[in-house]
């Protein structure tokens, strides 16, 4: 083969890469200009992601050390309830079940919003959010209160 | 020399590449203003030299992609739709007199277009059309853009791929002819 067509054939092959490169950049980007928000040390390869919303409410602090959760708030009233405190997201690709463990504290952790119906484990489909409530009963009477707890995933 | 077609084809590819990715821009635009959604910017974009945008829920971000996809489809369909009437109407090998005449008369003969800037323009927008097809199938796979979304694209594509396919069915036809 003469010199000119192996450059021919080189300028030709870099013209096609040029213009898959042209046709991949808008999906390239579509892909990489948005993404969901994940808490600090949250790794994307485990079973849930949790997202905080406590700072929607006053006096409720969050800490988590590895997979402990702890919160920390102000008795105001006889019992009270704070809905929607964190949101569990499953990011992975199929169907994972959910489990709280309380480890300490008085207060109910429980999944969902429905007071009347406090479930500590459920079923959470691909990329579907619950959210996290927080129940301290009036039998609980300590001005602050503080409830740990681990969430367990299947 | 790079093939005449091939530099034709990259030459047609930019303004699509750029309409998508302003599509796509714009979409999220509109998600974040209509629906006050809160997000944060981050580094970590095109080529780790754009921005991204980092939304506080997940609720939020699958809403603002579902929008900007919508976005992204529309401008892809609209795009090739413009060549789709291009080539059905102001195709250069059967343009209707009547019609080349008014054009004319409106001083718009640039629109009448041939062939090879056509088939060119189509194969670029149809395949960007296509690619937004399968970008949608892969992000309803993974639960993030609605399945009806990707069923309509499918169908845009689909039937804009077999208007566009009548035209040169149309245009092999004339050509056969007059070389008869």
């Amino acid at each position: 083969m003469k010199p000119k067509h192996v450059y021919l054939v080189f300028i030709n092959l870099i013209a096609v890469f040029v213009l898959l490169l042209l046709l991949g950049t808008p999906f390239y980007f579509a892909s990489t200009i948005s993404k969901p928000a994940s808490i600090a040390g949250a790794k994307s390869q485990r079973p849930y992601m949790i997202i905080s919303q406590v700072d929607k409410f006053p006096n409720v602090k969050l800490s988590q050390q590895e997979d402990n959760y702890k919160i920390t708030f102000s008795k105001i009233a006889p019992s009270q309830a704070f809905t929607s405190l964190l949101l569990i997201t499953n990011p992975t690709n199929r169907t994972q079940s959910y489990k709280i463990v309380k480890t300490a504290g008085d207060a109910e952790v429980f999944f969902g919003e429905n007071l009347k119906n406090r479930q500590t484990s459920v079923l959470a489909p691909s990329s579907v959010s619950i959210p996290i409530s927080v129940y301290s009963a009036k039998e609980s009477s300590a001005s602050s209160q503080t409830v740990d707890f681990q969430i367990e995933a299947h | 020399m790079v093939t005449k077609s091939v530099t034709k084809l990259i030459d047609e590819a930019i303004i699509p590449a750029i309409a998508l990715i302003v599509g796509k821009m714009l979409g999220l635009f509109l998600a974040i203003v209509f629906y006050h959604l809160d997000f944060v910017i981050e580094q970590g974009g095109l080529f780790k030299i754009l921005p991204a945008i980092t939304f506080t829920s997940p609720q939020n971000y699958i809403l603002a992609e579902n929008f900007s996809n919508l976005a992204m489809l529309f401008a892809a369909s609209f795009g090739t739709i413009f060549v789709i009437f291009r080539a059905h109407f102001f195709h250069r090998s059967h343009i209707s007199p009547s019609v080349h005449a008014k054009l004319v008369s409106l001083n718009l003969e640039s629109l009448i277009a041939q062939s090879y800037d056509l088939y060119h323009q189509g194969a670029i927008w149809l395949t960007y059309l296509w690619l937004v097809v399968g970008f949608l199938i892969i992000s309803s796979t993974f639960g993030v853009t609605f399945p009806q979304i990707t069923i309509i694209a499918f169908l845009i594509a689909a039937n804009f791929s077999w208007i566009f396919a009548l035209d040169v069915q149309r245009e092999v036809e004339i050509q056969r002819l007059s070389k008869a």
